[in-house]
């Protein structure tokens, strides 16, 4: 028998995903992502979450101490523009096994870029509550994996 | 702590412990993760953090929602900078009994030390634990001792529970109360006052604060718990007002109770306790067997101590029909 | 409310009547769901005299231009004077901008509105600004040389200006130092301040606030306190629901929290001596309309109602015209849709339809691109057409309200005034506006509508076609973009820190620090010396560094 009993098997059987959801650049509505915080509260993850405004580097540093899984950035007037910057940050930050996801408003147009530079879903207005779920439950565990195959405390 | 400028080339020849006890900062969040997780390598981690931890001074922040607690760690942390400690944050907001999820918004308040090398927030869902405290608690706080932080801030929800908890494990408990009449009434049915080491009525600007702080101190008067008495302070955190005092507050108790903190083996203590009742809760399921004692015990063909002697005992049989 | 009981009423038969109806209506519809409007308020499938018999008619609904306006503030409203045609506009470079506007005015416009770039909404001036985020979403004005590009060609004192201009206000001040250099008296300059509201940005839309809360209270006064004594056109207190209905506020809720932050505003102005009648008359509201079009109309009239009873009773106005609710509307952009743009193009035209029977001042209607990206021209122009043909073809303005006296639409106003009514209750026990934005609660009851109105839709109780039905119908659009040229904009940024270095630096320190004196001091207006430096040259970015210094920096009251 297994002794040594771990907080996550009480409550939920399954470790529960990490999201850190925020807002960069300069835009401050907050309802979708008031909204999309609740939805994931909801599906059993745990969400860190940060008023806009935050710099790259801030997001960086927080996905770091916070060790999420998944970042969703919400965007609303064109701070998307700037998610390709936060990639390459990610990535010089050591991060780059994190899923990032944007919501809002971003033009068809400009979806390829930011899947080019490396964004995993792009959320648009009118995204379901189901659909938005489970995507990012998708991503996080893919997401989980990868972390887990880095060195750690194990051996 | 050594900061965060740890080269590529530098961490890769360096150990996972190596680089947590330099206070490298994905090392440090790799293991509270782990520590959260649980498993074999929170187990690993555990074995060895015990050699590491002892230096930091740990403080816990407690109080009801609403009453200002990141803003007043916002600014206690701001004053333990002013006066060149770097410090860690664990701060601990409710799991949604429903979902098991959590929203963790303690982030919102403590924006100014962001991109400070000398802050490490990390924030922690209590996942179910009724205390509303994780059960991870005292090992992730271990990390944080171990990593090198000078001071380690604990901010939990209080509820009556937790502060109590807290103060098991804690070398400071601070408890924040709100402005209003019968609070402080509040507070000494709950216990809180056998537990701070310092009482703190935030919002001093309103207009019941000095009266809450006033009657604390009356009520405090009339006790002798052999403990020192705990002092009253008032702050208005918004604006870092009181936090001065508060933080020499602080100071004394650590002073009081002298260099040897016996905090890491009250931190391990305390985990093996939650854990092993929160272990056991898991294992008392409510299946036929509780049915049956149950009904045993309704028609007083058993004493209540009976029964319950009867469900530990099978609780703690190796796998005794508890698993699902 | 006015329910009469049938017999009340004088209508022989009404009651047998009413019966059949209700038999036959339950024998085909038994078992039909409740349904309710945005603000949780049930909807009945039918009103009648019983609901609304007209009693209380000269107290509570009166004439237009009469107290409580009910009807509309004016006495001939659209017949003597349609709405202004106020459009929202701003991209790219101040040329650029000043293109733009020179367009619409040759096409006969009448006022215009500036939206600036959103990185001055958080203080910062174009050389800090990631360049791809530069001029994005309105254009880069950072100091009076920018102004001056801006409206260049534009006769200033006798075009109403609107601007979006937050706390410390340096767009009028940048629009005073033209009119100074160009010899217009300050009293001929006229327009609004809009986003003057710091309240509404604490709560709901977090990209304008500046300065702490108590340091934007302060400069809101001495804003008002300057405009009243030196540049007396100029309406200096926008109150804004927009923000909080998009945030997801009910109609009700978003009505209640704006009269409630006007009061707090009215009472703040008038703790530092101002007169009500002296200061009220240049209050103005801003609110979105959607398209739930009676409710939105029930909104406005009980809003007028409400207010012209709050400015009379509870804040001491004595002349009619402090009691008058004038506001601008503009067409919501949360229920376009990014699925089959073109549908929006009817959406917005139901909005302004509601805001013109709602009986407003003056219009924003949206492109339908805004629920994807800053309009284009084509699309804005479609917006200005729809307005056009709503007041030329439509007669909709022959009649004034024209939905008074319907059943349905008196019953509701009074139910919509009774629900903002116990929201305004519950701001009032939370000590005012500012009090209950500072604990949260008013953050969270809009958190709570959101989700509401989230699960109706989830739910397909709400419909949204294109989203939630009809999702397959597409039209194939998909606008594309408006991006600022880099290159322009680079030059831009180029130019402006060549300016910056050009000044004369004295003056430039001189007028900071008299900025910064001002704020120190308890009793000097602070606004009055934003206006002096503007006309120094210093920038925007330097004068909100230098107040949030000295008041500190606005930490956003958010609740997650």
């Amino acid at each position: 028998m297994d002794h040594t009993a771990t907080p996550t098997r009480v409550g939920s059987p399954e470790v529960p995903l990490r999201v850190l959801v925020t807002k960069i650049g300069f835009d401050g509505h907050d309802r979708g992502s008031r909204l999309v915080a609740a939805f994931l509260r909801d599906a059993g993850h745990e969400v860190v979450y940060t008023p806009p405004w935050q710099d790259i580097p801030a997001v960086v540093e927080l996905a770091l101490e916070e060790d999420v899984d998944v970042i969703g950035v919400s965007s609303l007037a064109t701070d998307h523009l700037i998610v390709p910057e936060l990639m390459a940050a990610l990535r010089g930050g050591g991060l780059d096994h994190v899923a990032v996801v944007v919501g809002g408003i971003v033009p068809e147009s400009e979806v390829p870029a930011l899947v080019e530079a490396g964004v995993r879903d792009v959320f648009g207005p009118g995204s379901s509550r189901e659909r938005i779920v489970d995507a990012v439950a998708a991503l996080g565990r893919e997401a989980q994996r990868r972390k887990l195959d880095r060195e750690g405390f194990a051996s | 702590m050594t900061g965060t400028g740890t080269g590529a080339v530098e961490t890769a020849a360096r150990s996972p412990f190596d680089r947590l006890r330099c206070g490298d900062r994905t090392m440090v969040a790799r293991a509270l993760s782990a520590l959260e997780a649980g498993g074999a390598e929170a187990d690993a981690l555990r074995r060895r953090l015990h050699s590491l931890v002892g230096s930091a001074r740990v403080v816990g922040f407690a109080g009801p929602p609403g009453v200002g607690k990141s803003t007043l760690v916002d600014a206690y942390v701001a004053r333990l900078r002013s006066a060149g400690r770097t410090v860690a944050v664990l701060a601990v907001d409710p799991s949604s009994p429903v979902s098991g999820g959590a929203i963790l918004g303690d982030r919102i308040r403590m924006g100014r030390h962001t991109g400070d090398p000398g802050v490490f927030v990390r924030s922690v869902a209590a996942r179910g634990h009724l205390g509303g405290l994780s059960l991870a608690v005292p090992s992730m706080l271990d990390v944080l001792d171990a990593a090198g932080f000078d001071d380690v801030v604990l901010e939990a929800v209080g509820a009556g529970q937790s502060e109590v908890e807290i103060s098991r494990f804690t070398d400071t408990t601070v408890v924040l109360i709100a402005p209003g009449l019968g609070d402080e009434v509040q507070a000494s049915k709950a216990g809180l006052l056998e537990v701070a080491d310092v009482l703190v009525v935030n919002r001093a600007d309103q207009p019941l604060a000095a009266e809450t702080a006033r009657r604390l101190e009356s009520v405090l008067e009339l006790r002798s718990t052999g403990r020192p008495t705990p002092s009253v302070l008032l702050t208005t955190a918004i604006d870092d007002g009181g936090v001065a005092a508060l933080a020499d507050a602080i100071d004394a108790t650590h002073l009081a109770a002298g260099v040897a903190s016996d905090g890491p083996r009250r931190r391990a203590t305390e985990s093996l306790r939650q854990t092993a009742i929160a272990e056991l809760a898991r294992r008392v399921v409510d299946d036929e067997a509780l049915a049956r004692l149950g009904g045993q015990l309704h028609r007083g063909e058993r004493t209540l101590g009976d029964a319950v002697d009867e469900v530990i005992e099978r609780a703690s049989r190796p796998r005794g029909g508890a698993r699902r | 409310m006015s329910v009469v009981a049938p017999t009340q009423l004088g209508l022989p038969g009404f009651e047998a009547a009413k019966q059949r109806w209700e038999d036959a209506y339950e024998r085909q519809l038994p078992m039909e769901r409740a349904i309710r409007n945005r603000s949780g308020i049930e909807i009945k499938p039918l009103y009648g005299p019983d609901d609304w018999d007209g009693s209380g008619y000269v107290e509570r609904l009166g004439f237009p231009g009469e107290a409580p306006f009910t009807r509309g503030i004016y006495p001939t409203m659209y017949r003597g004077r349609t709405w202004t045609q106020r459009q929202l506009i701003g991209l790219g470079t101040p040329a650029d901008y000043n293109e733009r506007v020179r367009s619409l005015l040759a096409h006969g416009a009448t006022a215009i509105s500036l939206l600036p770039c959103n990185s001055g909404f958080r203080g910062i001036d174009c050389d800090e600004v990631p360049l791809p985020l530069l001029g994005t979403c309105g254009t880069v004005v950072n100091h009076v040389d920018d102004m001056d590009v801006a409206l260049g060609g534009v006769p200033l004192g006798e075009i109403s200006t609107a601007m979006n201009d937050p706390t410390p206000f340096t767009l009028l001040a940048f629009v005073l130092g033209v009119a100074k250099r160009r010899g217009v008296p300050f009293d001929r300059i006229t327009g609004t301040s809009n986003q003057s509201d710091y309240i509404s940005h604490y709560v709901a839309n977090h990209m304008f606030y500046r300065l702490s809360q108590a340091g934007s209270r302060r400069l809101l006064v001495d804003h008002v306190e300057y405009c009243t004594d030196v540049v007396p056109n100029w309406n200096p207190v926008s109150v804004v629901g927009q923000h909080m209905q998009q945030a997801g506020a009910t109609p009700a809720e978003t009505m209640g929290f704006t009269l409630s932050t006007a009061i707090q505003y009215a009472e703040d102005c008038r703790a530092r001596g101002m007169d009500a009648d002296e200061v009220l008359p240049r209050f103005t509201f801003f609110f979105d309309i959607s398209i739930s079009l009676f409710e939105e109309v029930a909104k406005f009239r009980a809003g007028r109602r409400i207010w012209a009873r709050v400015a009379k009773e509870r804040l001491g106005a004595k002349e009619p015209r402090s009691w008058r609710f004038k506001f601008h509307g503009q067409t919501s952009g949360v229920d376009l849709t990014a699925q089959q743009p073109l549908n929006n193009i009817a959406r917005v035209a139901v909005q302004a339809v509601g805001g013109i029977l709602g009986g407003l001042q003056s219009m924003h209607t949206d492109a339908y691109d805004e629920a994807i990206t800053c309009p284009t021209e084509e699309t804005a122009r479609i917006a200005v057409a729809t307005q056009n043909i709503l007041r030329e073809e439509a007669h909709l303005c022959d009649v004034i309200d024209p939905l008074g006296g319907s059943y349905y639409v008196e019953h509701l106003t009074d139910q919509m005034e009774a629900e903002i009514l116990a929201v305004m209750d519950r701001i009032d026990a939370a000590g005012g506006m500012y009090e209950a934005v500072g604990s949260g609660m008013v953050q969270e009851m809009i958190g709570r509508s959101a989700m509401a109105a989230q699960e109706r839709i989830d739910d397909g109780e709400e419909r949204v076609v294109g989203v939630n039905c009809y999702e397959h119908d597409d039209d194939g659009t998909a606008p594309s973009p408006v991006r600022p040229d880099p290159d322009v904009m680079r030059a831009h940024v180029e130019a402006f820190v060549a300016a910056k270095e050009a000044r004369g630096a004295a003056d430039v320190d001189r007028a900071v620090t008299a900025l910064r004196r001002a704020a120190q001091s308890e009793d000097e207006n602070v606004f009055a010396r934003v206006v002096d430096a503007a006309e120094a040259g210093v920038t925007h970015g330097e004068i909100v560094a230098a107040l949030r210094d000295e008041l500190g920096f606005g930490d956003p009251l958010v609740v997650a």
